[in-house]
């Protein structure tokens, strides 16, 4: 039902490295699972609404204000930081 | 000599504007009972080292004569996914080491400005993934009545931290029962309020349409108090509401019964165990008793909850776990371009049952499996809500046990995900309805020599939180 390759796939889609080994307990843990949930196709959906909201479906407006926020506090969270500024790795990589 | 377990909120404020108490005394009997409690039950991430001095200032404002708020000088244990500003938060995941909060939850603000303390931070399923606290990072918490037993979860560090005498009350918060199912287990009452009653600012989120934050306490009418002051709209939440008036009849009269609780069968695995069963039908005869109708009701599409909040859930929490990604907060791991960063701060900093749940999520969500999956299961989630509709109008509230089983063994369930997931087949209907319901201790049933706590689920509709109340403080005497 789910390949090794889906798995893989799954993994680089969700940025996350897997080991092999963890490849093939995903694929077994997740084949147990959707085979679990296949029951709700016994369920007869024709006609029935997708609940897409848990409450009212009617945009909440607000002011479009800054709101002041511990900066210093936020800065400190940086994990790698050059003259108060966040520092990343570049998006694009130079030959 | 104050009697410290039986200590509640009223009684507690008594004893202060009496003098019998001071908040500092309080304080420090919970970090006396955490330093001799905690290093085997492991309810604790973090013991904050200010909680005294916020006594002080509780003890100095009651002496001083004013009148106090309505937590003045409460001690809380609040839950590692709950931000308190300047106190890290971690939601017991490594891919959060270090982070320290640049804000307060609007529900701490709330509980803070009703002259809350707190006392520390508390253990749990990592991100709240889980039912037994065993997938915290940073070991297992364990349950009080029997440290063989796990004390049920996410929210497990809370329920202990209430139910070992080491805290007055806790936050906590429940996706798919991770309020109500710790607090059966550990004999104390877990509040999850209508979805959108609570403001979720500030809550590290799981999955955003069912998550809500809601009190752990030693008495219903704790919970209600602590609800009282954190509920209302929040514009930092777009989903939080204006809770309207209760509506209809003030006082409750009939209670149903859904009879699809006692057929529940996952996969040939147990049903409803026997011991709960009877407790179940005791609570039923009590109820009676006291001149409540009970009514056989039938919420015909409940047997599909859990498949379909296995399919909702997951695909929320891969969105929004995507944000860990080791760039702006929390641990970074090193890799030689930013996609290797992103891959190995994940690989190294979620936990197994993270992973898989992320991995699951985005597979139910890939293109071509949608229709197959996730509409299915938003449709299915609309039958079920529509199912406690038709049954509200019937009667005033729905009763039912909060959990299949008493308290399991650490260990017993860990290997086997898909049995975890089905702890909480009697809790997550609920959250995809996103009424309120609320977990009371009804006695305890006895297996291998220990007593175990049973918990009793009382279900009302949108916004009727005070019927829970009601129904729950009479339940309580027995």
């Amino acid at each position: 039902m789910i390949s090794k390759d889906d798995i893989k796939k799954l993994g680089e889609l969700a940025r996350i490295h897997l080991t092999e080994k963890e490849e093939g307990n995903l694929q077994k843990d997740l084949e147990n699972i959707l085979g679990y949930i296949e029951k709700l196709k016994e369920v007869d959906i024709s006609g029935v609404p997708e609940m897409t909201h848990a409450v009212g479906e009617k945009n909440i407006f607000r002011k479009d204000e800054a709101r002041t926020r511990d900066f210093v506090l936020l800065k400190e969270q940086f994990p790698e930081e050059e003259k108060g500024f966040l520092k990343v790795k570049g998006v694009f990589e130079r030959e | 000599m104050t009697n410290y377990s039986n200590l509640t909120i009223k009684s507690v404020r008594e004893l202060f504007t009496n003098g019998e108490l001071s908040a500092r005394e309080l304080v420090a009997h919970y970090q006396e009972e955490i330093k001799k409690k905690d290093p085997e039950l492991n309810a604790y991430r973090e013991v904050f080292d200010d909680a005294f001095k916020a006594a002080e200032e509780a003890d100095k404002k009651i002496k001083e004569g004013e009148t106090p708020r309505a937590l003045e000088g409460i001690p809380f244990a609040i839950k590692d996914n709950i931000l308190i500003k300047g106190k890290m938060a971690g939601a017991s995941s490594k891919i959060l080491e270090g982070y320290t909060a640049s804000y307060d939850a609007t529900v701490i603000e709330k509980l803070r400005e009703e002259g809350a303390i707190f006392l520390g931070r508390t253990n749990m399923d990592e991100f709240a993934m889980g039912s037994s606290t065993e997938n915290s990072a940073y070991g297992a918490t364990k349950n009080p009545y029997d440290v063989s037993r796990v004390p049920g979860g996410s929210s497990g560090g809370s329920a202990v931290a209430v139910a070992g005498d080491m805290a007055l009350a806790a936050l906590g918060s429940d996706t798919g029962g991770s309020i109500r199912q710790p607090a059966a287990f550990c004999g104390v009452v877990g509040l999850k309020p209508t979805y959108g009653a609570v403001s979720r600012s500030g809550l590290i989120a799981m999955a955003s349409s069912l998550d809500q934050v809601g009190p752990i306490t030693k008495s219903v009418e704790d919970a209600e108090i602590i609800f009282d002051v954190i509920r209302g709209r929040d514009d930092l939440d777009s989903t939080s509401l204006e809770a309207k008036l209760p509506s209809g009849r003030s006082a409750s009269k009939t209670i149903g019964v859904p009879r699809e609780y006692f057929s529940l069968k996952e996969m040939g695995k147990e049903g409803l165990e026997e011991g709960i069963a009877k407790k179940f039908q005791e609570s039923i005869e009590f109820f009676k008793a006291k001149g409540f109708e009970i009514k056989e009701v039938s919420l015909p599409s409940v047997d599909y909850a859990l498949a379909a909040y296995y399919i909702v859930m997951p695909a929320e929490v891969s969105a929004n776990l995507s944000r860990f990604d080791g760039i702006r907060y929390g641990s970074r791991a090193e890799g030689k371009n930013l996609l290797e960063v992103y891959a190995k701060t994940r690989e190294k900093g979620f936990g197994p049952e993270a992973r898989r749940r992320v991995i699951l999520g985005a597979y139910v969500l890939s293109a071509g499996y949608y229709d197959a999956y996730y509409a299915r299961a938003q449709k299915v989630r609309y039958m079920i809500r529509k199912d406690f509709e038709n049954e509200f109008k019937n009667v005033d509230l729905l009763l039912t046990p909060t959990t299949p089983h008493p308290a399991f063994k650490i260990g017993e369930k860990v290997s086997d995900p898909l049995s975890m997931y089905l702890e909480d087949i009697y809790t997550v209907p609920i959250n995809l309805a996103g009424v309120p319901a609320i977990s009371v201790p009804f006695g305890t049933i006895e297996k291998e020599g220990k007593n175990l706590p049973v918990g009793i689920q009382l279900i009302a509709p949108w916004h009727e939180e005070r019927r829970l109340f009601e129904a729950g403080k009479i339940l309580e005497e027995k």
